[in-house]
């Protein structure tokens, strides 16, 4: 009898122990926030201010183009039981507002972006080899190539998400607190390598229109030499004038992209002895084995900061780094300062006439 | 003060000619602290311009000559305190001949490490 009375007191200690674990777990889950991300960059900075506490569902995966990305019925299922709505905002997500009208109650899109202050693509900021004109006037919406932008957008991401769920708001602040701290680290390497490119040297080269921010943060001027689209096509005749501008202003390195053809930047190379530098992931969605912010490095460009050992810059960084490291060989001294109106002037008399 | 001007360490940032050619300025670069630092260095391009180790002043300064082009010069300024220093400025102050001085104030707790730009408008304000 006393067997059977203390196998019933077990039973019900292992019966209340199971409610409690499922308890905590129930509660666990409801304190889980889950978000979905509309670009790999916030899929990472969400990962880095949620950590556990925040389950992100990516949309847009890395290796997708957000210029073209438009979310699914399946990407839409699986967004469901998401109460954030990541996007970078700035424009580049042309389907917000059809978006935003299909959440369900308790759903918001958080625009990340709208924390960052725009810069607009212009003649102060760049080197048109083409002409400003196709392009002045344009919002950059690649605002995450600032390291300074991605402290805020951790500062505010972290605000947002202890507001959606005030039970981790600690964490998320602490959490947000730490990485701000690692790019901070990032920020200062960047800077102190850099400032080793004579600042009337740095020019980046580039297919289309997306390193304003970055070249703004470090002192350096764009050359987008296919204008604002990396896939626009080119006429023959429009090559022939980069070539002769090329040429003109001594380039020395153009720089291809990732996910676009680098065949009309290969024909320029060749045509002007440039050389090829390494490619930039212009949109930042990377590929599946380094979709973060942080690890767009190649593997000889790890740096010790905080005394850690770490491998964090963009790939703008890397660039800035190759320049540094050989710049007496290729660098960034990708030619004398073009003149826009010249350059315009020839291009459309010549097209226009 | 034991420092040393940039024609002591053999080097201005010169082997990197900068793509826009311009004249050298001469200039008096000149340093305050809030705590005087176990050292000091300014350099440009990688190249020393200015090494100093126990500071006595808070304040010092030393002449050259620097090319200014018009976008600007970045100098890595890098300093070290004492143990128990707390967190402490240092100011940089740029007057090349002709035009306007400019400052910067960097801040550092036992170390600092950081880049400071000075860039000139083409009226020279």
């Amino acid at each position: 009898m006393k067997s059977a009375s203390l196998n019933f007191r077990l039973a019900r200690i292992r019966v209340s122990l199971l409610c409690l674990v499922l308890g905590v777990t129930t509660l666990s889950a409801q304190a889980d926030l889950r978000v979905a991300s509309l670009h790999p960059v916030l899929s990472d900075l969400a990962r880095q201010v949620g950590g556990s506490h925040v389950v992100v569902v990516e949309l847009l995966k890395p290796g997708g183009d957000p210029h073209t990305f438009s979310p699914s019925t399946s990407d839409l299922r699986r967004m469901e039981a998401c109460q954030l709505i990541l996007a970078s905002g700035k424009g580049i997500e042309p389907y917000l507002p059809k978006l935003k009208d299909s959440l369900k109650p308790g759903q918001q899109v958080f625009d990340v972006g709208r924390a960052v202050p725009s810069l607009t693509i212009s003649e102060d900021n760049g080197l048109f080899v083409c002409c400003p004109h196709h392009s002045v006037g344009s919002l950059d919406p690649h605002w995450w190539h600032s390291v300074k932008n991605m402290q805020r957008a951790s500062k505010v991401l972290s605000k947002a998400f202890a507001k959606a769920d005030p039970t981790n708001a600690k964490a998320y602040a602490a959490q947000a607190k730490r990485y701000e701290s690692h790019l901070k680290a990032l920020y200062g390497w960047a800077r102190k390598e850099i400032a080793r490119i004579p600042r009337a040297n740095r020019k980046l080269a580039t297919a289309h229109a997306a390193f304003t921010y970055f070249c703004k943060e470090f002192g350096f001027q764009s050359m987008p030499i296919q204008g604002l689209g990396k896939d626009r096509e080119a006429s023959s005749q429009y090559l022939a004038d980069v070539i002769g501008d090329l040429k003109h202003h001594r380039v020395a390195a153009v720089f291809p992209e990732a996910q676009a053809n680098p065949k009309v930047l290969q024909e320029m190379v060749r045509s002007t002895g440039a050389r090829l530098g390494g490619r930039l992931f212009a949109d930042y969605t990377g590929d599946s084995k380094r979709s973060t912010y942080d690890r767009h490095v190649p593997p000889q460009c790890e740096y010790d900061c905080t005394r850690a050992r770490s491998r964090s810059l963009t790939q703008p960084h890397i660039d800035a780094w190759i320049s540094a490291s050989e710049r007496h060989r290729y660098s960034c001294r990708i030619g004398l300062r073009a003149d826009p109106t010249r350059t315009h002037d020839r291009l459309h008399g010549r097209r226009d006439g | 003060m034991t420092g040393s001007t940039a024609e002591e360490t053999g080097n201005r940032g010169q082997s990197t000619p900068a793509v826009s050619q311009v004249p050298e300025t001469s200039l008096t670069l000149s340093v305050r602290y809030a705590h005087t630092p176990l050292s000091l260095r300014v350099s440009h391009l990688g190249a020393a311009l200015w090494e100093a180790s126990d500071e006595e002043s808070l304040e010092a300064g030393l002449e050259t000559n620097l090319l200014l082009p018009r976008e600007g010069v970045d100098l890595l300024v890098e300093a070290t305190w004492p143990k128990g220093t707390p967190l402490t400025a240092l100011e940089l102050t740029m007057e090349p001949e002709g035009k306007a001085s400019q400052s910067v104030v960097v801040w550092g707790e036992g170390q600092l490490e950081d880049v400071v730009t000075f860039v000139w408008e083409a009226s020279g304000a």
